[in-house]
């Protein structure tokens, strides 16, 4: 029963007068973190007593936010998240290596071929060249050639660069437009929200991949950028309609009318007040968006609607050599891996993101952190079992 | 000596069993709870919500768990049930009839969940299920437990409602909870938790989201119904004036610890720990101000003009003429009137308390004073100027001199902005810093060269001294809101509505969120703030108790008319309204026997009010 007193100091650190200086700082040591309850104790105000105050209402909650911004908070639980951890890194590593191997615009890459040159065919068919027996090697063609011998490699990665650059400006450029018709409609409402609202439903109504067929094939053709800036306008109603909800949500809280209050203009509670608060859906569905995009472009470009010859992308490289399905099925295993491994990056990055945003969302510990924090807890009460026999025993003697 | 050493204080929970309880002492306790610690895991380590509780629970007795919120009343009731959060653990014992209920799986726990312990909980609207009737949910608890034919539960869901005593029992079994009100919600809630006469009733916090004259009634009810059912109660409860009007033993919670144990006599006459008494004393008094006369109150009304630059400033700080304020309809739905032709005054310096039940349309007025709705009829004027039809600049140039404390101190500040921040944002909206004199003019204390700072300088300056105002360290300008408790950002609402030294201020409801230890805190912080800056405030609240602290005159208000308005003295010590009256019957006081005098003179004045449903549904009950 005494030795848990020493614990009790600790709790009821609150704004204990000078006096029992002494034990604070025992139980300071003792009890480590739950001397930081003191230290939020303290900043109650210089009115408060000894043992007349409670901890406040949220003490425990509050524990896992010290001294946190909201940002940091976030990224703290992003970080946390396994499965987006490494889709992140996996992400990395793929445009680390696509922008390196064969170079980004003019900037020269180290790998040696370029898709469209023709070389000797090296191995029968062309097949890949890499060998697993030992000693492990890439050989010429890692990812085989073609038939008329086009290096699969270099094809890949001028696809997969293509494939993302048209990703990245459909995420951004969407999520902006989306942005901003959202949030215009969502806080104006009556007249504005209906006109923005309907010309949505307008757009979304008409099945993607028909509006970015006709768009790619007008604008898009040879360059990404076209044909991303052309998909950009067919992509952005969820975002709006999401947006929308959030604003329509946020804009009845308080904290608005205490900004109108101060006198803060409509566009300052908009992009200052409300939109901060609306960045966790927004990111969850830009990367969502992403996703989404990479598999729409690939889509049209199979189709033969979007990038199209000499330019490479991951959806027309299957196109071309769909026929060849059978004799040649690495031409069509490396692109499609490409595909998959991105769209699942990009997905699982939005599940952390989303959860890390989530502020009701608590994990349930694992078998190793409750073990752990036994431990700590055993510790901390033996710790201040001694000290009580500690000065028992003084006073004994 | 007994400060320095807090053994003898702090584990009480066994050493005066021997003589307690002499009434309940025959009986063979429902519930014996034995060393209970729930713990929680956060981040990586687990943080105690109470340590060590131990306690009985006899058939028949209503035994109060009180505290602040975080003090781990409500986790460690919940934990008999299993209804922790998944990051929560509870250890010790706690035994029902002899069982144990602690460690029961999720198959066993269901089966005393509902028929052995029920819960009636907070909040009424989100504890039952919108989309069933309630006869539904009643008879679903039955069926569950009992097995009992279709018409046979739904029989004895309509002799549950009629105990209750919700009027016309055999329609409203079919009605949603959204059909119902708040009151019926509540004894709807107490029918389904009767429904399989439980030997333990849990209600936690069962009258915190009501009304005082709903409370009235809800607490009437069930001091009636532990007669007739033989249940053990445990009531959670913050509210010292309800635990005064029911229960027969309290413990007192603090940090997860038991501080005191006793009989509600014991604890409210002669308590024993400082934190007990702490709390008492915070829990405002209805009649305690009037009693004492209010003197200060009305110096502040008399001097504040006079302190007033010789300006021809006008005499009021709000005159409000027949004013008409209507929610505007959407669609098919028609415009709701708020208020009807509202006649009030608030004079320079002046305190005004509006009280009224929930719909009285009392935040309406505030939220019009600061014009955040519109002015649909009759005049409201601000300072001098008048509010109908104001808009865009000179709108902005009125809410420099009127500004509000919001009600909820969760919302009312921006998550993603540090309370610095939102505490200087009037002012650099208002530009006040870009012009020297205008600096001074303010009054702020800037230190030597006060002209020559930046306006970022000067508004930090000035951040800083609200904070200090408002007693909150300096270095919480970086804070992020949700590193705040509640008090403390009430407190910094506070801070803000008082950065450009406003003329007006309306107060919603700035202390209903708040504990009662910190609204006493947050209370006096604003007393000292009003009686320092002498602005005029309209002081909104449902709390006659704590609208007596602060205002020297009080507005009655029931559904958008002006019932009664006069000075505190008058209001309170002769109500001419009934309105009033029964408001003011209504509130509980934290004081047993004086406490059940007013209960006793309340009682009647509710059965005596004929409409009242109450009564009606008595009636038809006497008469089946």
């Amino acid at each position: 029963m005494r030795n848990e007193n020493n614990e009790i100091v600790g709790h009821e650190l609150g704004g204990v007068p000078p006096r029992k200086a002494v034990e604070i700082t025992t139980s300071l040591e003792n009890t480590g973190d739950l001397g930081q309850y003191a230290e939020q104790l303290a900043d109650q105000g210089p009115g408060s007593e000894d043992l007349s105050h409670g901890r406040g209402e949220n003490a425990i909650e509050l524990k896992e936010v010290e001294g946190l911004s909201q940002g940091r908070i976030v990224l703290r639980r992003f970080l946390r998240h396994r499965g987006a951890m490494v889709a992140t890194v996996v992400l990395t590593l793929v445009v680390l290596l696509v922008a390196t191997s064969i170079g980004w615009g003019p900037i020269p890459g180290w790998w040696q071929f370029s898709p469209n040159d023709i070389q000797d065919v090296v191995n029968p068919n062309g097949a890949p060249t890499w060998s697993l027996s030992a000693p492990f090697s890439f050989g010429q063609h890692p990812f085989g050639q073609d038939n008329i011998g086009r290096d699969v490699f270099s094809m890949v990665m001028r696809g997969t660069q293509t494939s993302l650059t048209v990703m990245f400006i459909i995420g951004l450029l969407a999520t902006a437009i989306g942005t901003l018709l959202g949030s215009l409609s969502g806080f104006f409402g009556k007249t504005t929200d209906n006109l923005i609202m309907r010309f949505t439903d307008m757009v979304i109504i008409v099945p993607t991949i028909m509006i970015g067929a006709i768009l790619g094939r007008m604008v898009g053709g040879a360059s990404p950028f076209t044909l991303a800036l052309a998909l950009s306008f067919v992509t952005w109603p969820t975002m709006a309609r999401l947006v929308r909800a959030q604003f329509l949500a946020l804009r009845e809280l308080e904290f608005v009318d205490a900004a109108k209050v101060a006198g803060a203009s409509n566009s300052r509670i908009m992009f200052k007040h409300i939109l901060p608060n609306a960045v966790g859906v927004m990111i969850v569905n830009a990367t969502l968006l992403m996703a989404s995009a990479i598999l729409l472009e690939t889509a049209l470009s199979f189709l033969g609607f979007g990038i199209t010859l000499p330019e490479w992308s991951l959806g027309n490289i299957i196109s071309t050599y769909q026929t060849a399905f059978q004799t040649r099925p690495f031409l069509f295993w490396w692109p499609g891996l490409f595909i998959v491994l991105i769209a699942l990056c990009v997905n699982f990055i939005g599940d952390g993101l989303r959860d890390a945003f989530d502020p009701r969302q608590r994990r349930i510990p694992t078998a190793r952190a409750l073990a752990k924090a036994n431990a700590k807890k055993a510790a901390r009460e033996a710790r201040a079992a001694a000290k009580v026999a500690a000065p028992a025993a003084g006073e004994v003697a | 000596m007994s400060e320095l050493n807090p053994t003898p204080e702090v584990a009480p929970g066994l050493t005066s069993t021997g003589e307690r309880l002499d009434r309940f002492d025959g009986k063979q306790p429902v519930l014996e709870v034995r060393d209970l610690n729930v713990e929680f895991f956060v981040d990586g380590d687990w943080y105690p919500a109470a340590i060590d509780v131990s306690y009985d629970v006899r058939p028949g007795e209503v035994l109060a768990i009180v505290g602040e919120s975080g003090s781990g009343k409500t986790q460690s009731s919940m934990s008999l049930i299993g209804l922790l959060p998944s990051n929560g653990r509870a250890t010790g014992s706690a035994r029902m009839d002899g069982e144990e209920l602690l460690g029961l799986s999720h198959k066993q726990l269901s089966s005393v969940r509902g028929k052995e312990i029920a819960v009636i909980f907070q909040e009424p609207m989100t504890a039952m299920n919108p989309v069933y009737t309630i006869g539904y949910q009643i008879v679903e608890t039955l069926r569950q437990h009992f097995g009992t034919s279709p018409k046979e539960a739904r029989a004895r869901a309509i002799e549950l409602l009629r105990m209750v005593e919700i009027p016309d029992p055999e329609n409203s079994v079919d009605k949603y909870p959204h059909q119902l009100s708040g009151g019926q919600r509540q004894r709807a809630m107490i029918a389904q938790a009767l429904a399989c006469e439980p030997k333990l009733l849990i209600a936690d916090e069962p009258t915190t989201a009501l009304d005082v004259t709903v409370q009235a009634e809800i607490l009437m009810l069930m001091r009636d119904l532990r007669h007739r059912v033989d249940a053990g109660i445990i009531l959670i409860t913050h509210d010292m004036g309800v635990v005064a009007d029911m229960s027969d033993r309290v413990m007192v919670m603090k940090d997860g610890r038991v501080v005191e144990d006793g009989t509600a006599d014991q604890i409210f006459y002669h308590p024993q720990h400082p934190y007990t008494q702490a709390l008492l004393a915070a829990v405002p008094h209805l009649g305690s101000v009037a009693k004492d006369g209010g003197l200060q109150a009305v110096e502040v009304s008399e001097v504040a003009p006079a302190a007033a630059d010789g300006a021809p400033a006008p005499e009021y700080a709000m005159e409000a003429e027949g004013l008409v304020i209507e929610y505007p309809g959407r669609g098919r739905v028609p415009a709701f009137r708020a208020i009807h032709g509202l006649d009030l005054n608030i004079r320079r310096g002046e305190v005004v308390g509006l009280v009224g039940e929930s719909g009285s349309g009392k935040t309406t007025v505030g939220r019009a004073a600061v014009g955040l709705l519109p002015v649909r009829g009759g005049s409201l004027k601000v300072n001098g100027v008048e509010m109908a039809g104001l808009k865009g600049h000179a709108l902005r140039e009125v809410r420099q001199s009127v500004s509000m404390v919001f009600q909820d101190p969760g919302s009312s500040l921006n998550p993603r902005i540090p309370i610095g921040e939102s505490i200087g944002e009037p002012l650099l909206l208002a530009g006040y810093f870009k012009d020297p004199e205008a600096r001074l003019a303010l009054g702020s204390g800037a230190p030597a060269g006060g002209s020559h700072i930046s306006e970022k300088r000067a508004i930090a300056n000035r951040v800083e001294e609200l904070l200090d105002m408002v007693e909150l360290p300096r270095s919480m300008r970086n804070r992020y809101p949700h590193e705040l408790s509640g008090g403390q950002r009430q407190r910094v609402g506070v801070a803000r509505a008082l950065a450009l030294s406003p003329k007006l201020l309306i107060a919603d409801e700035p202390t209903s969120a708040l504990d009662v230890s910190v609204q006493a805190r947050v209370l006096e912080i604003f007393q000292e703030l009003q009686r320092e800056h002498g602005f005029a405030c309209l002081f909104i609240s449902h709390d006659l108790a704590v609208v007596e602290m602060l205002s020297s005159r009080i507005a009655v208000l029931s559904k958008g008319h002006l019932v009664e308005e006069n000075s505190r003295e008058e209001i309170l010590r002769n109500p001419q309204e009934a309105y009033t009256q029964r408001l003011i019957a209504a509130v509980p006081v934290p004081h047993p026997a004086e406490q059940k005098i007013r209960r006793e003179a309340r009682d009647k004045l509710l059965m005596a009010d004929a409409p009242s449903t109450l009564a009606k549904a008595r009636e038809k009950a006497s008469a089946k």
